[in-house]
């Protein structure tokens, strides 16, 4: 049976700041940050914004792409790092918020920037399996960045929702990878208000260790080489990762280039490369085979290889689109930021 | 936008109208009612649900800078009348930083937003507000 996505749909906020305009806030060399990061502005949620009415907003547009009626969703997994609240999900929020049907499996699922990816991967099973027609997985975050701490700089504000089912796909999903290891690279401890990261664990030992080992994994499964793919895309949590991520693996720039939104909009964690996803979608020929690999601190990867079918074309104008998104915008200052993004603490809350 | 100091089970009863702007259609004369009515005025007590669509025209707005307790520190508020369909909405209108751009006439969409939180410890309450589709700034 081939399993896939059906519809997809993307949120990101209006609100950008500058990463020129944290850097003069905080006396660093604005250039020296682009310059390590690649990152030239990063997309703000309003005061109003957060993880639940993010993934409302592109589940709504992955509906629409996928054509289908809510009562035929059988399932809802959210991916976030960042829930509102510690105990209360936001899966079964989208329930009611998309009018699905009550028998629906809903869960929120937490693997730092990872879950999004692994609510595809269980979906796909339960489509597999014929437990359910079509699923929605979800992957959104809005994390923090302790103010004048270099995370500040690149952590963004987002959402992704893909259909996952079996008829009227857009894209088949043809084989998945896991790689996975407790690695301490970054964390988030409960009740603290701003994650860390390990010192000196963040690049090879986690990141590349696990988008290489799963990527070349699943090519290996599939005896497939970097020249196969049309398009690759790997997680986002600056722009000179992915980049050299693709380098190290044999993808020339122009296929890992289309799927890169980190230097629009910052790293979205769990929406990061399924972002990245959605808006190479947008762009692909039909029979595209796509590579992508997320990854999440603690630490693992998903590789998948994505084919498009000819139906793609048809459903990318149906709904917003992340090229559209990362034009729609409007930059706020360093104050304005800290208001939005509530980092001010106030009695009088 | 949710009605300001709810309880959590009016609030909890309201979900279908904050979040979905779900109204009634009448089956007898086809009129739309939203919020939902028991009675239609050509007397048919008998209704389907019937969402409203999620793009309209504004027709009027207002801008307070003199607002409760617990939007003080989002001010100013916008708020405004949109038509979805022919069934005329009020609702606070969001990611319009300079409301004297807004204008009657300009398209807007139905987003799905927080409204208010009882402090840090209670409960989100989320629903419908209104976005200029081509933002105000």
């Amino acid at each position: 049976m081939a399993v896939g996505i059906v519809g997809w749909g993307a949120y990101i906020p209006r609100y950008r700041i500058k990463t020129r305009e944290i850097a003069e806030a905080w006396g660093d060399d604005a250039l020296r940050i682009r310059d390590m990061y690649l990152v030239e502005e990063k997309a703000v949620g309003y005061i109003d914004e957060d993880p639940v009415t993010m993934a409302v907003e592109a589940s709504r547009d992955a509906l629409t792409r996928a054509g289908i009626a809510p009562s035929e969703v059988g399932a809802v997994f959210a991916g976030t790092e960042s829930k509102p609240y510690a105990v209360k999900p936001i899966s079964s929020i989208l329930i009611d918020a998309l009018n699905l049907k009550r028998q629906v499996y809903s869960v929120d699922m937490e693997f730092a920037c990872k879950a999004g990816s692994d609510a595809i991967v269980n979906l796909m099973g339960l489509v597999k399996s014929g437990l359910i027609k079509y699923g929605i997985a979800v992957g959104t975050d809005s994390s923090q960045g302790e103010p004048g701490e270099h995370l500040e700089y690149t952590v963004g504000t987002g959402a992704v929702a893909y259909i996952i089912g079996s008829t009227n796909l857009v894209a088949e999903i043809k084989h998945t990878y896991p790689f996975a290891s407790d690695t301490p690279d970054f964390w988030r401890r409960d009740g603290s208000p701003y994650p860390v990261h390990g010192e000196g664990f963040t690049g090879e030992p986690a990141y590349f260790r696990h988008i290489i080992g799963a990527a070349k994994g699943l090519m290996e499964e599939l005896g497939m080489k970097p020249n196969d793919f049309d398009y690759a895309i790997f997680h986002q949590p600056n722009a000179r990762f992915p980049v050299r991520v693709a380098q190290m693996l044999g993808f020339p720039l122009e296929k890992v280039k289309p799927g890169i939104v980190v230097d629009l909009i910052g790293n979205t964690y769990n929406a990061s490369a399924l972002l990245g996803l959605a808006k190479v979608l947008e762009e692909a020929k039909p029979g595209s085979k796509i590579l992508v690999v997320t990854f999440g601190s603690g630490a693992g990867s998903n590789a998948f290889y994505i084919e498009t079918t000819d139906l793609l074309p048809s459903k990318v104008k149906l709904a917003r689109t992340v090229s559209e998104m990362l034009e729609d915008k409007v930059y706020i200052d360093y104050s304005l930021y800290l208001k939005y993004r509530k980092i001010i603490k106030m009695i009088h809350g | 936008m949710v009605d300001q100091n709810l309880s959590v089970p009016k609030y909890w009863r309201k979900i279908p109208q904050y979040y979905r702007l779900t109204a009634v259609k009448c089956r007898k004369c086809g009129r739309v009612y939203f919020p939902p009515r028991a009675a239609c005025e050509c007397g048919s007590r008998e209704f389907d649900e019937y969402e409203l669509p999620r793009r309209g025209k504004l027709i009027e707005y207002t801008v307070l800078r003199s607002v409760t307790s617990d939007f003080e520190k989002q001010r100013p508020l916008a708020f405004g009348i949109a038509d979805l369909g022919g069934v005329r909405v009020f609702g606070q209108l969001v990611d319009c930083p300079n409301p004297d751009k807004l204008s009657e006439g300009a398209e807007v969409e139905v987003v799905f937003r927080r409204v208010k939180e009882d402090s840090d410890y209670g409960i989100i309450y989320y629903g419908f507000k209104l976005r200029p589709v081509k933002g105000c700034w």
